[in-house]
């Protein structure tokens, strides 16, 4: 049996991780959105600017931090499994790491409005 | 045993191919093999693409000229909600599926799908939906709302015949074959690939199929939910999409595109699939960007769920939501991108030989390029609004769903038709069909754009003339009858390959999958014996392969007891880890499909007390499934060959039933989910809020049924352990049936004392359904439990088999986790509710 590496099941998991934090963001963004919208949190503001963006860019703040945080974790390993190797391990590893870059550029790319559009109009 | 093996190749063959075949005659109405079904699915969705077909040219004679009198605005609605639904729900989806169900073993190196009969009930509930629409067509009552059935215009009020009654209990039959699809995709990818095809080795296709089939056991639900939702107010009066009563339309909007955008790429990434394996071929070279295929792949899942809203741009979502997808919209090029780059690359790289299939591939390139294009264009919000509801939008989904669909699959088919039939393509029509279609399409739905451009609305059953749409307009409707007499083509030229095609023994295309190391056409048990695949599944010789299976020296190279074996491996070393003993041949799937159809009729029909007949029917036809599964004493390891042994699946750890529970509950868990956002979604946009009424349980009762309905599966879990020690599960499980029957007793009581009518305000709708869906999952939760009960008692049932206890407990687990959630949804609403009276 020609069967290199053991890699558990869970480990493909860490292929979607990038976009899975991308989704809980998008779905976070959005819902909070509406909420704020909802109850007026564009009326009250701290400092110069709205409750509103406050909770929004916050929220994308975080999102960026969590995609950052996998991103981390796939490049070690990545590294760890020995770089770009055809092997199940790096390649998994590396398909990974690709996958967590995609899905960091893709929630600062979508959700990256929360910056300069007016909230609730 | 070893005699077994060392028999000729010729009787290996003889011994196989009297487990797998299916005779002819009535027994071909109980196949359940993947060869046969997948054919049927190929070609019922090739009947209903015709049925499309014909209506399309019915639009296109009426449109042809203006002021025609051809058709009524009555008769035209129907014709465009039937082209639009037959396409997209009886066509496109199926065809994938069929596709899906023949290549998918063949190509992993498998003797068949995960669940042979589920194929079957697939089949047969597409079947028995798609004639339910197409019998409602010819009687003169089609759905006439659109093929995506907006609300308020399919709503009762509107549309008080059964016309969307039709769509929406036909399309949820129908979707019944698209989940069960699905689930068997998820799991024979997973689980059933050939000895050492470890992630890093399935053929490119394999990873399409994998992430759509995901796609669908997510992007399914929230329609079926919504169809459900709407059968309900149309039925009972349940306003969930009534903005008089708390309800909203928009609501059927949000679940419709969260479906519908994402089944966009659901239709699209199969045919990816086969562009992607198709090129290589040609190229002569393997597909460049492997790795990054697949993460693109992963990516365009993703973000193809994020863009639903870029259909409702006009509605009055606040201008930064329109902007997060808008982004996302435009975001998804960019994956898309990079499978195009790849295989421009792969050609450029390669040896590039030219044959018919290329010819499409060409022509997919084009058409689907373009539709990329103006799909860019409509994700950005200011363009959209302009052309929103025009004919630029209808030529752009042409161009993206032919071009992205119909092309490719073209292509797929002239390349996979060799393997059906053992026969060479004859190219004498084909490439003169090409270009009638390629034409054709191009003069029907370039004309769109401009129509659109200058204004012409969509789903207009005639129009003035003089507007600038008369020319365009009648070029549109010639293009359209040269489209047509293409596919005329194509059709004979595939009957006369079926007829006169010069026979070949195997693999003309020179390809390197492992599809093509069978003979053609293939044996009922697929492969003699099964291959070791110790490179990637997309660079074999299949030559080489062929002649080393057929001769049994491979895996499974024998036969046993009469069973039909094939191997299940670890699911990303590809580690062989089970034998898999699949079940036979029954009329248990047509039955069953039977049943589930008189049940659809009697709620078609609004009979509601005689639906309980058939769908007690179906709840037995299901338990009878059982009966032919699982083994009475331990097996243990059994030899595979070469040196290797494997337990028979019921003794192994993560068997595909298990996954495809796993699956189909994550699937279950989106519909729930979805649920959830519809109260929430109602709470905050909805009119008409707060209610008037506010339901009422106190604490004591909805704790209770809480403790109940996580207390079965504690008490399931606890069986489970008991089994493994040796035994005492079944006091557990009786005890758990009856918790199950608690919790059921105690939600009827509360949805009875203590829910608003429910016809009164959409949250007291929603209530009852988040309720009723709780008592329907823990009623099947006893019927798990007392299954375990029965299987226990008639020896089914060890420390090492126990799979069907650990099935139960899954399904224990999951109505213990929505039944906790509902209940705190049902507690927490009137808190919120009196918070803040919703968005209003």
């Amino acid at each position: 049996m020609s069967v290199s590496d053991t890699v558990p099941a869970s480990r493909v998991m860490w292929l979607l991780a990038g976009f899975i934090v991308w989704s809980g963001a998008f779905v976070a963004v959005y819902s909070v959105l509406s909420i704020g919208c909802a109850f007026g949190w564009d009326q009250a503001f701290v400092g110069p600017i709205s409750v509103q963006r406050a909770v929004l860019v916050c929220l994308l703040v975080v999102s960026l931090a969590a995609g950052w945080w996998v991103v981390r974790i796939a490049a070690e390993r990545r590294e760890a499994a020995g770089g770009s190797g055809l092997a199940l391990r790096p390649f998994m590893e590396t398909a990974a790491w690709m996958a967590a870059w995609a899905a960091l550029g893709s929630t600062l790319l979508s959700l990256g409005p929360v910056l300069f559009l007016t909230a609730c109009h | 045993m070893s005699e077994m093996r060392k028999t000729d190749a010729v009787r290996l063959h003889r011994e196989l191919d009297e487990i797998w075949h299916t005779p002819r005659g009535l027994p071909q109405l109980a196949a359940v093999n993947h060869t046969i079904l997948g054919r049927r699915f190929i070609i019922a969705a090739f009947v209903f693409f015709s049925i499309g077909g014909i209506l399309s040219m019915l639009i296109r004679a009426q449109l042809a000229t203006p002021n025609t009198a051809f058709v009524g605005p009555e008769v035209y609605n129907q014709f465009f909600t039937m082209h639009g639904t037959v396409m997209m729900f009886l066509f496109a989806i199926p065809m994938f599926e069929g596709f899906a169900i023949y290549l998918l073993p063949k190509l992993l190196g498998a003797r068949d799908l995960a669940f042979p009969r589920l194929t079957a009930l697939g089949f047969y509930c597409y079947i028995f939906g798609g004639s339910i629409l197409i019998v409602a067509m010819l009687a003169g009552v089609a759905p006439d709302s659109g093929w995506f059935m907006y609300t308020p215009l399919s709503s009762s009020t509107y549309t008080p015949g059964i016309n969307s009654d039709v769509w929406l209990l036909g399309i949820t039959f129908v979707e019944i074959s698209a989940i069960s699809a699905a689930v068997e995709i998820t799991v024979t990818i997973l689980k059933m690939r050939a000895p050492g095809m470890s992630l890093d080795r399935m053929p490119i296709f394999a990873w399409y199929l994998l992430v759509t089939a995901g796609m669908m056991l997510i992007g399914f639900p929230p329609l079926i939910l919504g169809s459900i939702l709407l059968e309900l107010e149309r039925a009972f009066d349940l306003p969930f999409f009534d903005p008089t009563r708390g309800g909203d339309s928009l609501l059927w909007q949000h679940l419709f595109w969260l479906f519908g955008h994402p089944e966009v790429y659901i239709i699209f990434l199969p045919a990816a699939g086969a562009v992607s394996t198709i090129i290589p071929v040609f190229a002569q070279r393997e597909l460049m960007g492997y790795r990054a295929v697949i993460v693109a792949i992963i990516a365009v899942a993703f973000l193809s769920f994020g863009l639903w809203v870029h259909h409702m741009f006009t509605v009055g979502i606040p201008h930064l939501a329109l902007a997060f997808f808008s982004a996302a919209s435009a975001l998804v090029a960019i994956p898309t991108a990079v499978q195009i780059f790849a295989w421009l690359a792969t050609l450029a790289h390669g040896r590039p030989r030219f044959d018919v299939p290329m010819l499409y591939i060409f022509g997919f390139l084009f058409v689907f390029v373009l539709g990329g294009l103006t799909g860019v264009m409509l994700a950005m919000v200011p363009f959209n609004w302009q052309v929103h509801d025009s004919y630029f939008v209808v030529a752009h989904l042409h161009y993206v769903l032919v071009g992205g669909f119909v092309f490719p699959m073209l292509a797929a088919a002239y390349y996979w038709l060799p393997h059906v039939t053992g026969r060479l393509t004859m190219h004498k029509l084909s490439v003169p069909a090409f270009w009638l279609i390629f034409v054709g399409f191009n003069m029907t739905f370039f004309m769109m754009h401009l129509t659109g451009l200058r204004g012409m609305p969509r789903r207009v059953h005639t129009y003035p003339s003089g507007v600038g749409w008369d020319w365009l307009n009648l070029l549109s409707s010639i293009g359209g009858f040269i489209l047509t007499m293409g596919f005329a083509l194509i059709l004979i030229d595939v009957i006369l390959q079926f007829k006169f095609g010069k026979p070949y023994r195997r693999n003309p295309w020179g390809a390197r999958t492992l599809e093509w190391a069978q003979p053609n056409p293939p044996p009922s048990y697929n492969f003699a014996s099964l291959p070791l695949v110790d490179r990637r599944g997309d660079m074999l010789d299949p030559h080489e392969i062929g002649n080393d299976l057929a001769a049994g020296n491979g895996y499974l190279g024998f036969t046993r007891n009469g069973w039909q074996e094939t191997l299940g491996v670890d699911m990303t070393t590809g580690r062989p880890d089970q034998t898999i003993v699949l079940p036979n041949r029954t009329f248990l799937p047509l039955y069953t499909a039977i049943a589930i159809g008189l049940f659809v009729l009697c709620l078609l029909f609004k009979v509601y007390w005689l639906s309980l007949v058939p769908l007690a029917i179906t709840l037995v036809l299901c338990l009878a499934w059982t009966n032919v599964t699982g083994l009475r004493h331990d097996h243990g390891e059994l030899d595979i060959g070469n040196g290797l042994t494997a337990p028979p699946h019921y003794e192994a750890d993560g068997p595909p039933s298990w996954w495809g529970m796993v699956f189909l509950l994550a699937c279950n868990g989106t519909l729930y989910a979805s649920l959830i956002f519809a109260v929430f979604f109602l709470w905050l946009v909805a009119p008409g809020w707060p209610p008037a009424e506010l339901v009422a349980t106190g604490l004591v009762l909805p704790l209770m049924t809480a403790v109940a309905v996580s207390g079965a599966a504690v008490l399931s879990r606890m069986a489970v352990a008991a089994n493994a020690e040796g035994g005492g599960a079944l006091p557990l499980l009786l005890c758990a049936a009856g918790a199950h029957v608690v919790t059921v007793g105690l939600l009827l009581y509360l949805i009875e004392t203590a829910l608003p009518d429910p016809t009164s305000h959409a949250y007291a709708a929603t209530a009852f359904v988040t309720l009723a869906y709780t008592a329907l999952h823990s009623a099947l939760g006893m019927v798990f439990a007392l299954y375990g009960v029965w299987r226990i008692v008639n020896g089914f049932v060890s420390a090492r088999r126990s799979l069907d206890l650990r099935i139960g407990k899954l399904w224990h687990d999951y109505t213990a986790l929505t039944g906790v959630v509902g209940i705190a949804l049902i507690l927490v609403m009137p808190l919120i509710v009196a918070i803040q009276g919703g968005g209003q």
